[in-house]
């Protein structure tokens, strides 16, 4: 009860049932009767996260398994993402300068830096030969603090 | 997860391009969108206007997408506009800055109409 295991088995880096998996996580959040921008967040944490995981842990070659466990626990929503592709720890590199122009702002990179602002208690962890990453992402209204300023 | 997602809807004014998007631009659905729209800025609108109102989620493939379309009309000096956007939308452009890059309005006839000598990006920012 309140936890939902998710699998993918990722060919040579294949985004195929990453789309199934964003919108299980979503329905998780919204059987939860959590708000519904909770559960966007939700499905983009688990989306950004799990592409990541397939894109950079295949090289394009390789075969990359991922499970998301969910688990609800009283006002947050735990995510804890595992894959077997070779040690690497997302959020290991600095946080890069946005570009504040379009001509200046470089294009990609705005995964992490979307769920390190919907994510809180990120942590990453290399286990039984496999990459985790555990988080939370809060149950409530509350508008993530933004780029450069806050809002209300 | 229903209904048409991708460019639903194009209307020309005058030099003025108005695309309507809806449903989701994720890591799947983004590629399709993005051959759409490079049909659209083929045929070099000097504005483009995207109207987000049905657009129940942008990802950071959705996000990289609106940033090269906002790059390719720079440079031939045109300029994109979004509208419409919803709260979690609004809340992804936040994070990411986008909402001074790209001008913001609330309303469709607003981003279409606004300053003809256009806007500095940010200066028409809606809020949430």
């Amino acid at each position: 009860m309140g936890a939902m295991d998710l699998r993918l088995r990722s060919r040579r880096g294949s985004l195929d049932g990453v789309e199934a998996i964003t919108a299980e996580a979503e329905g998780f959040a919204a059987g939860a009767g959590v708000p519904k921008i909770v559960a966007r967040r939700l499905g983009l944490v688990v989306e950004e996260l799990v592409t990541n995981a397939v894109s950079y842990g295949s090289e394009g070659v390789r075969d990359v398994a991922v499970e998301v466990t969910l688990t609800l626990d009283g006002d947050r929503i735990g995510v804890r993402i595992s894959d077997d592709a070779p040690a690497f720890d997302p959020f290991a590199q600095a946080p890069k300068e946005l570009g504040r122009t379009i001509e200046t702002r470089e294009v990609g990179g705005l995964g992490l830096v979307l769920v390190q602002a919907l994510a809180e208690g990120i942590r990453y962890r290399r286990a039984r030969g496999r990459n985790v990453v555990e988080l939370d992402v809060r149950i409530d209204g509350v508008v993530a603090q933004t780029e450069g300023n806050t809002q209300e | 997860m229903s209904g048409k997602t991708g460019i639903t809807g194009a209307e020309w004014l005058g030099s003025t391009l108005v695309l309507t998007l809806a449903g989701r631009l994720d890591s799947q659905t983004t590629p399709v969108c993005e051959a759409e729209l490079g049909e659209h800025l083929a045929r070099d609108p000097k504005r483009l206007v995207l109207d987000l109102e049905g657009l129940d989620y942008v990802a950071s493939t959705g996000l990289r997408l609106l940033l090269l379309a906002a790059k390719r009309l720079k440079l031939k000096g045109g300029e994109l506009r979004v509208c419409g956007l919803q709260a979690n939308v609004q809340e992804v452009f936040e994070i990411s800055g986008f909402n001074g890059l790209i001008p913001v309005f609330d309303t469709r006839p607003q981003a279409v109409s606004a300053g003809d000598d256009g806007p500095a990006a940010g200066s028409q920012n809606s809020s949430l």
